[in-house]
Order: structure tokens, then sequence, then C-alpha cells
């Protein structure tokens, strides 16, 4: 059974790992909607805005164009702190799935010493 | 594919099966919640050493050591569930499959089958207990080897094993047949507990694909549109309890679903009606396309969307100003278009519009020139009827919606919704109350038979939520078929599910029992007796009335008497009796409007006699007196009644006469009749030769005639049988006045004879009879009590020379 369990570590559960990281890759990029606020970066804030009013009126023209561009611009603010945030989630993912690849290779040899430094230190401390 | 090959492909799996046979899954659980605590209390006990500047201490091995072995376990976990969810890459045996292979053995495949976690839990939604199933597996049975099964090439489910060995081993039949499980409900109960299964399995998978991508998104919010109105006269339809419980992967309404999606994914004028009679059907239909929304099965276009039922009562009655109920429809039909993930659902269209048509409001002009917009989507639903009335009325805005019909729902297409909600009653008891699949099955079939107005699956799923109230109150921990036929003869006073002996006894003496009340018409009562016995005995047609009757003789030779005698016997107490009796003088139903007032009448909002009865009181016996009088139209309507068991109302609304015993009577060849009598010879066999002339003289029509289950020839009363009627006559009279003013009265012999002799007229039977009695004894005792020459506790005797 241990060898069965070696040859799955180094194998197939080693790949399902990847196949895991990439899963949660894509749940990020669907938790942020990242391609949705990608397309509309720059429209306003919850669509709210003025509509602009028939006939030549400069005041409205002028106050409708500052409201929007005003709501267009909290908008590109506040998608942008989600997509940033959804980049450095991302990239935090990235490196603690490298992490836990060269955790994964290595955690037969971290079990060894982490046995043998609780004996040792349960040992000594009895004693 | 054998067992052997079988053997083979469960490979994968061997890991799993190994990890789940030396270390348990639950104790698995237990260690590895206990291995945490263990671990975070070492911690935190040499994080104190380490601030108290004691290094190396036992608690750091301790740390050590725990946190090893949680690792440990944790890796373990990993390596059991790669092997227990490779089904999903290479092989297509279910794991659950695996489980029982691993432990066949080999002589007696059904013992393994049995040992199984998961045929545990379908026995137990079979209603079968653990002491039924340990006496079956240790009891004399047949034993079938594994030599002795084929199974599928390409893949083996849980259900196809099931089935497999259901039909090989005919002990483990007969073991279920003997506790009241047929194949239907084998298979059911199957298919049941094995999505369930995968399900739990699915669930168990928080890290694939499917069930990481069903987490709601933060960041749509942003790219859509602010809610004002809408979260004001609006809520999402989400929040609906039923919400959660739905299984798409059932595909149940996935063809009215697909309609949606199609009608919605329109370049423009995307908005979709559902007309059918029920609301919930279209809301049900509205909330499976939700599920599918809300966990990205959608057309790319329809992802993200978010369906907002319109709470349109809410926004008529706060603004009572035309002008500004208008204003604010359409600055919600705006705020759909402009918040772009919006889909608006309107319940019952018809009435809101109508509602505004009535208040002066010209709404439907505000929502056709929003609605041809591509920017909004509406679904909404209406009934058949005001569909159609609707159109006509408001032909521009009925072009907008694309019609989805959805097909009426059968006993046997009704069960996922009906699994469903068991599922979602079953978590809201908290586990206190579960149903059996037998019990649904029953709710299913007895509600689509019992319950004459609405639609399956919605008086299925009403049903059971009244079962399961039922269930609770009487403290039941699993509702079985016998608990679901006992409500409803609890509740509808009606006998249904399995015959008590006591009610069989009754059936079998139903003609004897009849007899108290009919004198002589032995074909009548023979006939009524047979039909009820078919009905009870679940061998009569389901699709037609309990039974249907043309009674046809003079009068008073007892038609009314039988059906109310009928109407005691099979409707009898607790059921009401003689109240179970629906009568309808047909003569009244002569005129133009005649029908109308039967089945009612759309443009005068008015129900029809027929209807309004029938939903009142679905059980028990409908009488119609003098039939061949009623309109030409009322003779076609029953041609559908008493065929089918069922009539659609003015509304388009179904009528379910199916539970009902439909006598009609007529006087109609009574001339005949009497001539055949006098001729001495047998009116039985001249049957034909009644009825013949019955259609010549155009009185009914042989089709209609031909459509009841009998026609009974009620001969005229003898004289001695005059005798027997006035017997009971005075028995009835004499107990009213024992019980009401408490006073003895005996007549002779002699007396009766001489009022028989004196009073009655054959022509008129018993009803003659009755004259007689109420003419000399009623009269006279009336007049002694009048007088006060009989008081309260006297007894009053009678001969023939104090009514001379």
């Amino acid at each position: 059974m241990i060898t069965q369990y070696f040859r799955w570590h180094y194998g197939p559960g080693f790949m399902e790992l990847i196949y895991l990281s990439r899963n949660l890759f894509s749940f990020l990029a669907h938790f942020f909607s990242f391609k949705l606020l990608f397309f509309s970066l720059f429209s306003p804030w919850k669509k709210m805005g003025e509509h602009y009013k028939r006939g030549f009126d400069v005041e409205s023209l002028i106050s409708s164009f500052i409201v929007n561009s005003i709501m267009r611009v909290v908008g590109f603010f506040a998608r942008s702190v989600v997509i940033i945030s959804g980049l450095i989630s991302s990239f935090a993912l990235l490196v603690l799935s490298f992490s836990a690849y060269i955790l994964w290779l290595l955690i037969p040899f971290v079990l060894v010493t982490l046995f043998a430094s609780s004996f040792f230190l349960i040992y000594a401390s009895v004693i | 594919m054998n067992f052997t090959t079988l053997h083979k492909n469960i490979e994968p799996y061997r890991n799993a099966l190994f990890v789940d046979n030396v270390f348990p899954k639950k104790l698995r659980s237990v260690l590895r919640y206990f291995l945490i605590f263990l671990t975070a209390a070492s911690f935190a006990a040499s994080f104190i050493d380490l601030v108290n500047e004691k290094y190396n201490t036992l608690p750091d091995g301790l740390f050590f050591l725990f946190l090893s072995l949680f690792i440990i376990l944790f890796l373990l976990e990993c390596f059991y569930n790669s092997s227990r969810f490779s089904f999903s890459e290479n092989i297509k045996v279910e794991f659950s499959v695996a489980d029982i292979v691993e432990k066949i053995d080999e002589y007696d495949v059904t013992l393994s089958f049995l040992n199984s976690p998961i045929t545990s839990t379908l026995l137990f939604r079979l209603g079968i207990s653990k002491e039924e199933q340990a006496r079956f597996m240790v009891g004399q049975r047949t034993k079938v080897p594994s030599s002795s099964f084929i199974l599928p090439e390409n893949a083996v489910d849980y259900s196809t094993l099931a089935h497999a060995i259901y039909f090989a081993d005919k002990s483990f039949q007969t073991f279920l047949s003997g506790r009241e499980v047929n194949e239907s409900d084998y298979k059911g109960a199957v298919d049941w507990v094995n999505a369930e299964f995968n399900l739990s399995m699915e669930e168990d998978r928080w890290w694939g694909k499917e069930s990481l991508q069903a987490i709601p998104s933060i960041g749509t919010s942003l790219s859509f549109g602010i809610m004002t109105e809408l979260s004001k006269f609006g809520r999402s339809i989400r929040r609906d309890i039923f919400f959660h419980s739905i299984d798409i992967k059932n595909k149940f309404r996935n063809k009215e679903i697909l309609q949606l999606e199609n009608a919605l994914l329109r370049a423009s004028e995307a908005n979709a009606i559902v007309v059918d009679n029920d609301e919930g059907v279209a809301r049900d239909i509205v909330l499976r396309l939700d599920k599918k929304i809300y966990l990205g099965q959608v057309h790319p276009l329809l992802e993200h969307k978010n369906i907002i039922e319109f709470d349109w009562p809410l926004l008529v009655s706060l603004n009572k100003d035309k002008a500004r109920l208008q204003e604010e429809m359409f600055k919600l039909l705006r705020e759909c278009e402009n918040t772009g993930n919006v889909i608006l659902y309107i319940a019952n269209l018809h009435s809101f519009i109508l509602d505004c048509k009535n208040a002066g409001i010209n709404i439907q002009s505000v929502m056709e020139e929003c609605l041809a917009s591509p920017g909004i989507h509406v679904i909404a639903h209406s009934t058949k009827t005001d569909f159609y009335y609707f159109m006509e009325l408001f032909p521009g805005l009925g072009k907008l919606f694309e019609r989805v019909v959805p097909e009426e729902e059968t006993v046997l297409s009704s069960m996922p919704p009906i699994l469903e909600k068991a599922k979602l009653l079953e978590t809201e008891s908290k586990g206190k109350i579960f149903f059996t699949y037998p019990a649904l099955a029953e709710v299913a079939e007895l509600s689509d038979k019992f319950v004459a107005y609405g639609e399956m699956p919605g008086k299925a799923l009403h049903l059971m939520e009244e079962v399961f109230t039922w269930g609770m109150q009487n403290n039941l921990f699993s509702l079985s078929r016998n608990d679901v036929s006992s409500f409803i003869s609890e509740k509808m006073g009606l006998g249904v599910g399995a015959v008590s002996t006591k009610e069989g006894e009754k059936l079998s003496r139903l003609e004897e029992l009849l007899h108290e009340r009919i004198v002589g018409q032995e074909e009548a009562v023979k006939a009524v007796s047979s039909a009820m016995r078919r009905s009870r005995a679940g061998i009569g047609n389901p699709k037609r009335p309990i039974a249907t009757f043309l009674f046809l003789g003079p009068t008073g030779v007892g038609k009314t008497e039988t059906a109310k005698a009928l109407a005691e016997s099979f409707f009898g107490p607790p059921a009401g009796g003689e109240n179970k009796i629906i009568r309808f003088d047909m003569s009244e139903y002569n005129g133009a409007d005649a029908l109308p007032r039967l089945i009612g009448s759309f443009s005068e909002g008015k129900i029809g006699d027929l209807s309004a009865k029938l939903h009142d009181n679905p059980y028990g016996v409908v009488l119609l007196d003098e039939f061949e009088k009623a309109a030409p139209d009322v003779h076609n309507l029953f041609l559908r009644i008493l065929d089918e068991g069922k009539f659609t109302d003015a509304f388009q609304g179904e009528v379910s006469a199916r539970n009902v015993i439909f006598i009609a009577t007529s006087n109609a060849g009574s001339d005949m009749i009497w001539n055949i009598v006098r001729e001495g010879k047998d009116i039985a066999a001249s049957k034909d030769a009644i009825v013949d002339s019955l259609v010549e003289q155009h009185i009914l029509k042989p089709e209609l005639i031909n459509r009841f289950d009998g026609v009974v020839l009620f001969k005229p009363l003898e004289t001695l049988e005059l005798r027997s009627v006035a017997d009971k006559i005075f028995e009835k009279f004499a107990k009213r006045l024992r019980e009401e003013k408490q006073i003895e009265i005996k007549l002779s012999s002699e007396l009766l004879d001489y009022l028989v002799l004196h009073g009655a007229d054959k022509e008129f039977g018993a009803r003659s009879i009755n004259r007689i009695m109420q003419e000399k004894i009623e009269d006279y005792v009336a007049r002694k009590i009048l007088s006060k020459e009989v008081r309260a506790g006297q007894t009053l005797e009678l001969g023939v020379r104090d009514v001379m």
C-alpha cells in the first residue's frame, strides 16, 4: 500500500494538484468577473448618469457631461479596485501553487523531519 | 459484461475502497478534527513557553507530532479522494457499485448488495426496516450467483446493478412485493437514492470546476446598474425557499426552459409568456431557468442575469394616481433596461393589465413601448382563457411575447419535483420525519385521482405539505404508503389505499345494505353493487368516473332512493352519507343558458353550478334527475364527462369528475315498461327495445346512452313490494316521532294492509304510499299532538278504525 501511495504521490497525485490550482485560477477569474469588468471598465458607476437633453443648452450639456464623466471615473476606480484585488489574489494563488508543488514533492522528507524533531523534543523534555 | 470483468474495471477505485475498509471514513473525519484541536492546543502551549523564554519543551514536541499526524491524515484523504473521484476521468462504473463489487460474495450477490450502505438507504426509502432486512438476509431464499448476471458493456451505475439484481433474484422480488413495493416503486426509489448519492459525492468534491463556478461572483454587481425602483417593487426569485432544492439534472420542464431561453435570446422583443392555468407551473419553470443561470449552465448571453419577480399589486396599491402609476411603470421598465442584467417576471399579467384598465390606466401602452426594446427581458404568466382574451383586447402587446405552453404532467413525470419537495420538507423538519418513496408515489397517484381542481404536480405538492404536517402532528418518523392513504381517507372521507377487513365485508354485502332502503329492483341493486366493488378493488378505469348509470323507470319505483342508499353505503359516515349527493333537476337546464349555468360564463365571471358543486364536493353521487329533459348542449357536455371523467369549465380550468358516481334518472320509456309489465313479459329481456324506442323518439342520443356503464330498468312495484315500502316509510316516521317528540307509535298490520290496498297507486309507486301515509297517519298523529291527547313518553296505537 505504501508503494502504491508513493507511486500516486509523485504521479497522478501531483497532476491533480496542478489540476486543482488550474480550477482555482478559473474560479478567481469567475469570482472577480475579470472579463465582464474589463469590458465595462469605463462604464458609469452602477450605470448611473444623466441623459443629454434635446436642444442646444450649454449649461445642461456641460452639467450632464460632468455628471456622466464623474460616474465613469467612479466606475473605473471601483472596477479597477476589484480587478487589482483579483490580480493580487491570482498572484498569491500562483505563489501558493508553486509553494504547494514544492511542498508536495518534499512532504515525505518534511514528515520524516517533523517526526524526528517531535520524538527528539518529547524525549528530551521527558528525560 | 460479467462480474469478473466488472471486478477488473473497478481498479481505479481500489485504493479508496482499501482505505475505507481499514480506516472507515467517519473515524477518519473524527480523528482529523481531533488532531486539529490537539495541534492548535499544543501550538498555543508552545507559544506560551516561547513567550516565557522556554525552548525545546514538551508542547513543541507534541505540536510537531500532532502536526505530522494531521498531515498524514490529510495526505491519506487526498489519496482516498483521488481514487474515489476517478470515475469522472477514466471509467464508467460508479463508486457505489465498486463498493459492492469489491466485497461481492460470488454465490450470493444479493447479500453483498444488501450489505452496502447505499442499499440500506434504499431499503429505508422503500419503508423496509432493518429488522425486516435482517430477517430476509438470514431467512430461506434462493441465492443468485454472480455468474448468472450479464451487465451492460460500457457503463454500470447503481441503478443498473439494482435492477439486474431485482430481476435475477425472485426471492428478493417476493420479499419486496410482500411489503407492497412494486417494480415501479423499486425503480423510482433506486433512481432517487442513486441521484442523492451522486449529489452528495459532488458536494464533497468542492474543488471541482462545477462546484467552484456555482459560487456567486463579486464582480458582476459592479458591471450592472443599480436597482432603485426594482428593489421597491420586486424581489429576486432566487429567494424562493424552493430554489435551492431544485435539481436541474432531473431535466424536469427542460423543454419549456429551453423555449424560454430561446425567447430571451432574441435580438428584440425578447419576452416570453407562460400560458398555464396554474401560476405555480410558470413560477416553477422560471425558478428552474434561474437555477441554470445561477449554476452558469446557460447561453453566455444569459449569464449573470437576475430574475426579479415584479410585485405589481404593491405598485398598483401605492400609486392610485393614473399618471403616477404610468410614470412609475415606465421608470421600472427603463430600469430593467439600464441595469442590463434583469429579467422581469410578471405573474398574472392579465390581472395586472385588467386591474389597471378598470382603474382607467392604460398600462399596456407603456408596456408596448418598452417591451419592444432589445434591452428589456420580461417573462410573464397568464391563464389560458385570460391570455386569449387579452390577445384579442391588446393584440399589439400580445405580439411582443413568445408563447410557451407547458405540457401537462402525468403522475410519473411529476415525480422529480415531488422528490425535490420531499428533500426540502425533510430538511425543514431537521431530520425528524422522512418520506418513503412508495408514500410519495401514493401522494402523486391519489392527488391526481382525488384532487378535482388544479394540475399535476401542483396538487401533489400541496397534498404533500398536508401529509407532512399531519405526520409531524402524529409524531411519525417515516411516512409510508399506508400513512398517506390513511390521511387521505381521513381528509376526504373516502375509502382509498388498502381495503380494511371491515370495509371489505361491507362491500361484499353491499346488496344487502342497499336493500335495507330499496325494495325489489334486484337488477339495479346488483349493477350498482358490482360497479362499486370494481372501483374499490382498483380495477375500474381511473380515467373515468367511478360509475355511471342511467336509471329508467316510472315514478316512485326507487330510482332516487337507490342513489341515496348508494351515497349512504359507499360514501357513508364519516364522509357524510346522504350529504354526498349532488342533485340536479335537469329539467331546469333546458334553455339556451343551460350550458353556461352548468360550466360557468367567462364574460359574466360566473362559476357554473356543476363546476362549483364538484369543486366543493369532489367525491359523492351526482344525481341527474329527469336527465332527458336537459338541453342538447348539456347532453353533449355529458358525452365528455361520462367518457373522460372531466370537463373544461368556462375559465379553461379542467374539472375532474372521476371520483363521483353519476346517476341519471329518467321517466322516459315508462309507458313501454308499463305495457311490458302488463303483458307479463320480463322487462330485462325488453331492455334493448326500450332503449331503441328512446333513440327513435330522439329523447336520448345513442352515443350518450352508450357512454353509461349501465342502463338499469326499474320495474313498477307490485302490491307486496308496496307493502314493504309502507313498512319502511312507517319505520322512518316512527323513528322521527320517537326521537323528536318522545312518542311511541304502533301500527297494526291490518292498518298497513288497508293503507296499501286503498291508497296505493301502482302508477305512482312508493310516492302514493308516502302520500297516503301523510294523509292518514301523520295527519292523525298531528291532531292528537295538537289536542294534547298524546304527550311525550306515551304510546299511540293505531288501528284501521282510527283512520277510516
